[in-house]
């Protein structure tokens, strides 16, 4: 962070509370994803979904008014 | 550093254009193309392995159904995927009271293990996330992205569709107020 604020002394003072914020935010584990078996499973459901097979169909018109 | 894969803009709007054709297997090339990194943005709100399974199913169940609806010319498809990851994993919370999980990946942070020291970057590391939660859509998509995905402007650029200064822009005015949100509830 130092060496960021040295970079635009004339920033200093604006820069450094939102560094700190910055830091704060901690990348995710690259290891944290989701299971190959859950990747598959819902594959085939959205596959599934789209050919009836689970029971339901795709109702594109419908208006759920959400997004 | 995590890197995805960002799918070639032009092969993504044609897959688009034949999911909302209800090509189904256009739409699961693109379940393909974005399922990690939707189930990454919903682990970093809900953190619990099987919730945050259960939540990108939904989503991109949801996003099947309402595919009709997306407008190609608008937001990206990725953006609009993670509004609606968004919008499912905070209800979840909502509904979840109490939620006072911390993350792995804020007590893995290579400081010293002095426990009052872990302890207190545990509590700002889960107060700036829940301030996180409270921003518009452009800036918590920013943030999340730059920071916890550690992609570069130029990946979050395409990804939501902007320009690269476009992006520094809406970064800048996400960590003043993320800055904003936490002076407010240390005064509270």
């Amino acid at each position: 962070m130092e060496a960021c604020l040295a970079m635009y002394p004339e920033y200093r003072a604006e820069l450094r509370p939102l560094l700190q914020i910055a830091s704060l935010l901690r990348p995710l584990p690259p290891e944290i994803a989701p299971s190959p078996v859950f990747k598959e499973r819902t594959r085939v459901q959205i596959l599934a979904r789209h050919e009836g097979q689970d029971g339901t169909s795709l109702a594109p018109d419908r208006p759920s008014g959400k997004f | 550093m995590l890197k995805l894969d960002i799918p070639p803009v032009t092969d993504e709007r044609i897959l688009v254009q034949r999911a909302i054709l209800h090509d189904s297997e256009a739409f699961a090339e693109l379940y393909d193309r974005h399922v990690v990194r939707v189930y990454r943005h919903i682990y970093y709100i809900i953190n619990d392995q099987k919730e945050a399974e259960d939540l990108t199913a939904q989503t991109f169940l949801q996003a099947w159904e309402a595919i009709g609806r997306f407008q190609p010319r608008g937001a990206p498809f990725a953006s609009w995927l993670l509004r609606i990851a968004h919008n499912l994993a905070v209800s979840h919370l909502r509904a979840r009271k109490g939620d006072a999980q911390l993350h792995e990946s804020l007590i893995d942070d290579g400081l010293p293990r002095n426990p009052e020291a872990v302890a207190e970057r545990q509590a700002e590391g889960e107060r700036v996330r829940q301030a996180v939660l409270r921003l518009g859509d452009d800036q918590r998509q920013v943030i999340i992205l730059r920071f916890v995905e550690e992609l570069d402007y130029k990946e979050v650029a395409e990804i939501l569709g902007k320009s690269v200064a476009a992006v520094r822009v809406i970064q800048h005015r996400a960590l003043c107020a993320l800055r904003k949100i936490m002076k407010v509830e240390e005064v509270a």
